[in-house]
């Protein structure tokens, strides 16, 4: 299945860009730049006390990225590659700013351990029902194509990035807004691959509550 | 202790489920399941709807100073790569 319909650069296309790069092809820069950036920009954000400081780190991870380009060695994907120097980027800024957000919010990678959607189902030691719903999954299933990717259905998701710790929206932007594989994800947010699901788990469960709440349903 | 068959497990592992990350007897314990649990049904049809409309999202791209910037920046490192 694929949900994805965004371009993926897949292992020969990344040498191809990367040759194009070092040649001095600005195009392909430019190309680059709009594919990568409006994800870059949004996970910047989250260090950044403000929108131009975002910008900024987007722009500092461009000039650390051609600094570097002739040690690229494709052994990750290009833009796995980027994207670890963006968040290496973000926390080197966010520190300089002195907006360093404690430890513990960084990438949180155990969560709060509590679940999205808690008091929907019965507790373990139910005598008859443990484990079982405890309240009705509305049916939204049958909502119109045109309604749940329309424009205002779409800024629900959005605005509802903000309610994710800063290690959910990573994953989940990445995972689910721009289509990377789980093993590439877990690479430039070097994560493991239960810190990953996990995290990734939370972050659907919140993003489909608040989608949940705009169509009439709340969860 | 969570017992592996019900809603809560499903819950749990329909994230890997939906992203291929399950092994085959796991996804056939959920396909079994959700035959017979509609709310289970009900809340794989809103993941997978989730996951669909999140790859429809088009976030904010850069200011149109931030890539003149960048484009200057880019010529500037081309200009100085070309001359060494």
């Amino acid at each position: 299945m694929s949900v994805d319909h965004r371009p993926r650069p897949s292992a020969p296309t990344d040498s191809a860009v990367v040759l194009a790069l070092r040649a001095g092809d600005e195009r392909t820069f430019a190309t680059l730049c709009g594919d990568y950036g409006p994800s870059m920009l949004r996970l910047a954000s989250s260090f950044a006390p403000s929108r131009a400081v975002a910008e900024e780190i987007v722009q500092e991870t461009w000039v650390s990225v051609l600094l570097a380009i002739d040690d690229f060695e494709g052994r990750a994907a290009l833009r796995t590659w980027v994207f670890t120097i963006l968040i290496n980027c973000s926390r080197r800024v966010a520190a300089r700013e002195g907006r360093s957000v404690p430890f513990a919010a960084l990438g949180r990678p155990h969560d709060d351990g509590s679940d999205p959607v808690p008091g929907r189902f019965f507790d373990a030691d139910h005598p008859r029902w443990a484990g079982m719903w405890a309240t009705t999954v509305d049916a939204w299933r049958w909502v119109p194509e045109e309604q749940l990717l329309g424009r205002e259905a779409l800024g629900v998701i959005t605005r509802s990035l903000d309610t994710l710790s800063r290690g959910q929206r990573e994953v989940f932007l990445l995972c689910d807004v721009e289509g990377w594989p789980a093993e590439e994800v877990r690479g430039a947010l070097g994560l493991t691959a239960a810190n990953q699901r996990v995290l990734l788990h939370r972050a659907r469960a919140r993003v489909r509550s608040a989608l949940s709440a705009y169509l009439g349903n709340p969860s | 202790m969570i017992a592996p068959k019900d809603c809560v497990w499903v819950g749990r592992e329909l994230s890997d489920y939906l992203g291929d990350g399950l092994d085959a007897a796991d996804r056939r314990t959920i396909e079994t399941h959700i035959v017979i649990c509609p709310p289970c049904r009900a809340n794989l049809a809103q993941m997978r709807a989730t996951r669909r409309a999140a790859a429809h999202v088009e976030l904010e791209g850069l200011s149109p100073d931030a890539v003149i910037a960048l484009t200057r920046t880019f010529r500037s490192w081309a200009r100085a790569r070309e001359e060494t």
